[in-house]
């Protein structure tokens, strides 16, 4: 059962074409990762996914439903959330008020105050916080919880581990065998390529807006994923 | 020797587009079968707008508080005549000079702020200058101040005063023109586009913008002055009404912000619907107010933006074009960008 | 003695000014749109007003509800219809359309009630008055210091207690992240310039009952909502208050000692306080949480 499909997807980041007809599907509960270079239209794709970036040819399908060129906010009731880069929080509102941001035009489902802060304790200490002033990886925390709290379909992760030490990254996605029980299909956009493998089902690699490698991760060599990330011919 | 001739044949062909349809335009105005009360109001409000358009167009500082200038340079023109008896060149230069120094003073307050804080902290002082010219008994208070007409010569008054708002206009036109194409237009419109970069290379963005206050200041206030001396009277109701940034704004938003063409268009259009509906003031303001929200629905570069946008047509360049071939094709090529992306790549994996 | 009552009338004035500049500070924070109409809708509330109380004889209270509700209508349809267009990251084109929109209200209420000044007149309560500790206080100027009170109290709780409250500081934060969570960015500032006109309306209204008005005031008003948006700070409710009730208070004073200033002395306390604060506008943009 697939959930998304990108049929022959082009994006434009201002005038400048960031993808060209590229071709994605995941499925139901899974997790796919896509890497890929600075610039490689990564970002890019997951906006135009939910709507922040208009897709400019091709088709985005959620579930049987062609989601083309709908408004974001009806996307993401349709079941697609984001987590962006960078985490962008409300930094003027608590942390418990960014997540009930997250609830407010919630779909019905398991994510709900109480399970985001028993998925991450340490966020109920600082929930009074302004979420402004927190550490990078309890922002990523609230970041992950707001979007979660929608109680999303498919969930996409923009670089989840940038910026942050390599023992919170390693937290951060330990908590995500929990989230995958749900049932959430997730897109991990992930610069760190053995991470992204570690973690996903299949992978994607694209280089400069087209996809150069897709397979499933486990099968897929480290010198392959090296080949299409820079776009060395194998030699 | 051959580069030489060839920068004088392009600067000629720069300049040779709008001295002729600048030189139609005056010749029609001249032997419009009126008198010249309208013409010199024409150009008088056009050469305000002008002005405006230096400040707010490619300073990119949008002033809701021009109306000070206007005032302040008819005031000190009749004051300058009244209490010291000056002549009347001098007077109109002591009524450039104030309304400098007014400038100068007002950007003490406001060269820090930016966008709508300026626009609308420029409005707040034009404002309390109307109301302290108001309770001053030395300029006649709320009464307004008569200019004592007997040093005038009142056979050739109304030439006199058309020939000067000609000059005006004329010199404004033009001297804005190489204006903007010198070293410090290029530093005015880079700074109104991007305060950091241009700071970043060295071109200081609050003193050009307090030199362009300053000048659209001198402007205005010239054109007040020479517009008050033509009716002899003039009051801070009248010389300080909002009114008359209502009617520089428009004729600039209509015609085309930022651009030299654009007041001329602008106050062509403003005159004519103003003499379509002379019996009906509330309906033309209406119009007015409707106008500026449709331009800016549809158009907010104004009817000269979007001719320029479609035909790139100038006739008053202060774009330079660059020698040789056009600008589009001397983009990088493509597979520059992608070598270096290439190189990039690897350190980033 | 007369000192101090103006003073009081200029703290009760100033109530209101405060609610000018809270209603233009939501705009501004919100959706960046710097509303040059404030002025006309505060002007219009109170012609609103008036127009329904001489059309029945209502109860004070039930006139501020209508206008409230009338001014939120129309500041939801102004920025669902109009303004939502023009935001952008220049702020230019909705300063020049709501320019232009002053100027059609201005007019049209000069061509349907007239340039006469007027004020609303309230009959008994207007004289109505009580002494405390030798000062003599209207009941009126109380009752509305009282409402402009609630008013503030009403939106600080709606910021921080409603869903639709959080969501426009959120928006004033970061509006894409807000569309990701399902909110429609074009009906959440709707809503917010509806009630920002609902504050200017209906402080307006107040305000005409304590001093007079024509279609020409608008400009002053705008003025002062913008001095209590500077002084006061674009993120702060009791910073609004106390911006407004600091220019009520000197003009009020101004207006003891000199009848003709108008606004003239508020006007050169806010660029004191400019000139003494070294005003920098990065300072009020870095804190723009409503």
């Amino acid at each position: 059962m697939t959930l998304l499909t990108l049929e022959k997807v082009d994006v434009f980041y201002r005038d400048l074409q960031a993808t060209f007809g590229v071709d994605l599907s995941v499925g139901q509960g899974e997790a796919v990762a896509i890497i890929g270079a600075n610039g490689a239209g990564k970002s890019t794709l997951l906006r135009a996914i939910i709507g922040l970036t208009p897709v400019r040819n091709g088709r985005v399908v959620l579930d049987g439903r062609d989601i083309t060129g709908l408004r974001c906010d009806k996307i993401a009731r349709a079941g697609v959330a984001l987590v962006p880069e960078g985490r962008r929080l409300f930094g003027s509102l608590t942390v418990e008020e960014n997540l009930l941001m997250g609830a407010a035009r919630a779909r019905p489902g398991p994510w709900t105050l109480a399970a985001v802060y028993e998925l991450f304790p340490a966020m109920r200490e600082v929930r009074y916080s302004l979420a402004g002033n927190l550490s990078g990886g309890q922002q990523q925390m609230v970041s992950i919880s707001r979007a979660l709290l929608t109680n999303p379909r498919l969930l996409l992760c923009d670089e989840l581990s940038l910026g942050l030490a390599p023992t919170i990254i390693n937290d951060i996605y330990t908590c995500f065998t929990r989230i995958r029980e749900t049932g959430v299909s997730l897109i991990l956009v992930e610069q760190d390529t053995v991470k992204a493998r570690d973690v996903s089902d299949r992978l994607y690699c694209l280089l400069k807006g087209q996809v150069t490698l897709e397979g499933a991760s486990s099968e897929i060599r480290m010198d392959a994923i090296k080949a299409a990330y820079f776009g060395e011919t194998a030699a | 020797m051959m580069p030489n001739r060839h920068a004088r044949a392009a600067l000629l062909g720069d300049y040779l587009p709008g001295v002729a349809i600048c030189g139609a335009l005056l010749a029609g105005l001249i032997w419009l079968p009126s008198d010249n009360r309208l013409p010199m109001e024409i150009l008088l409000v056009f050469a305000m707008a002008q002005g405006w358009n230096l400040l707010s167009g490619y300073a990119g500082l949008l002033s809701f508080g021009h109306q000070v200038f206007i005032g302040i340079g008819a005031y000190s023109l009749f004051m300058s005549m009244n209490a010291f008896g000056l002549p009347l060149p001098l007077a109109l230069g002591v009524a450039g000079l104030v309304t400098m120094a007014t400038a100068a003073v007002m950007a003490l307050f406001l060269h820090r702020m930016r966008d709508a804080y300026f626009s609308i902290g420029i409005w707040v002082m034009a404002d309390c200058v109307r109301l302290l010219i108001g309770q001053w008994d030395w300029v006649g208070s709320s009464r307004g101040v008569m200019l004592e007409s007997s040093k005038l010569d009142l056979t050739h008054f109304a030439d006199m005063v058309f020939w000067l708002a000609i000059g005006l206009a004329v010199v404004v036109q033009f001297g804005v023109f190489i204006l903007l194409r010198s070293r410090f237009g290029l530093g005015l419109m880079a700074t109104r586009d991007n305060d950091v970069a241009a700071a970043s290379v060295g071109i200081g963005a609050s003193r050009s913008k307090v030199t362009a206050l300053i000048l659209s200041a001198l402007i205005c206030g010239l054109g007040g002055a020479v517009y008050y001396l033509s009716i002899l009277y003039a009051d801070p109701s009248g010389a300080f009404d909002l009114s008359w940034q209502i009617k520089i704004l428009f004729i600039v938003i209509i015609g085309g912000v930022g651009t030299l063409e654009g007041p001329i268009l602008g106050t062509a259009l403003y005159f004519v619907l103003q003499q379509a509906f002379q019996d009906n003031g509330e309906m033309f303001l209406l119009l007015q107010g409707l106008t500026a929200i449709v331009v800016m629905v549809f158009a907010p570069q104004g009817i000269w933006g979007v001719i320029a946008q479609r035909t790139g047509l100038q006739i008053f360049p202060t774009r330079r074009r660059p020698p040789g071939p056009s600008l589009a094709a001397r983009r990088p090529k493509p597979t520059t960008e992608d070598k270096a992306q290439a190189a990039r790549a690897p350190a980033k994996g | 003695m007369s000192l101090l009552i103006a003073i009081i009338n200029g703290v009760m004035v100033g109530g209101l000014y405060g609610l000018f500049g809270l209603g233009l500070a939501l705009a501004f924070g919100i959706m960046r749109v710097v509303n040059i109409a404030h002025g006309e809708f505060i002007v219009l509330g109170a012609y609103l007003g008036a127009a329904l109380l001489s059309v029945m004889p209502l109860n004070i209270f039930v006139v501020v509800c209508l206008v409230a509700i009338i001014a939120f209508g129309v500041g939801w349809l102004l920025q669902f219809s109009l303004l939502n267009r023009l935001i952008g990251p220049n702020p230019v084109p909705a300063m020049i359309a709501t320019m232009g929109l002053s100027i059609i209200i201005r007019n049209a209420l000069v061509s349907v009630f007239g340039t006469d000044i007027r004020a609303i007149d309230l009959g008994s309560l207007q004289d109505a008055g009580i002494t405390l500790f030798g000062v003599s206080i209207g009941i009126l100027p109380l009752i509305i210091f009282a409402i402009a009170i609630v008013l503030f109290l009403a939106v600080g709780a709606l910021m921080t207690r409603t869903t639709i409250g959080r969501a426009f500081r959120a928006a004033a934060d970061d509006f894409e992240i807000l569309e990701t969570l399902g909110f429609d960015r074009r009906k959440v500032y709707a809503s917010a310039m509806g009630l920002a006109i609902m504050l200017a309306a209906v402080a307006g209204l107040l305000l005409a009952v304590r001093s007079s008005f024509s279609p020409y005031s608008g400009v002053e008003r705008l003025l002062i909502s913008f001095e209590v948006v500077i002084i006061g700070g674009l993120g702060s409710l009791r910073g609004s208050l106390i911006a407004g009730i600091f220019l009520g208070v000197v003009q009020v004073v101004g207006l003891k000692l000199n009848p003709n200033s108008g606004p003239l002395f508020s006007h050169l306390a806010f660029l004191l306080i400019l000139l003494v604060r070294h005003f920098d506008v990065t300072f009020l943009f870095a804190r723009k949480k409503i």
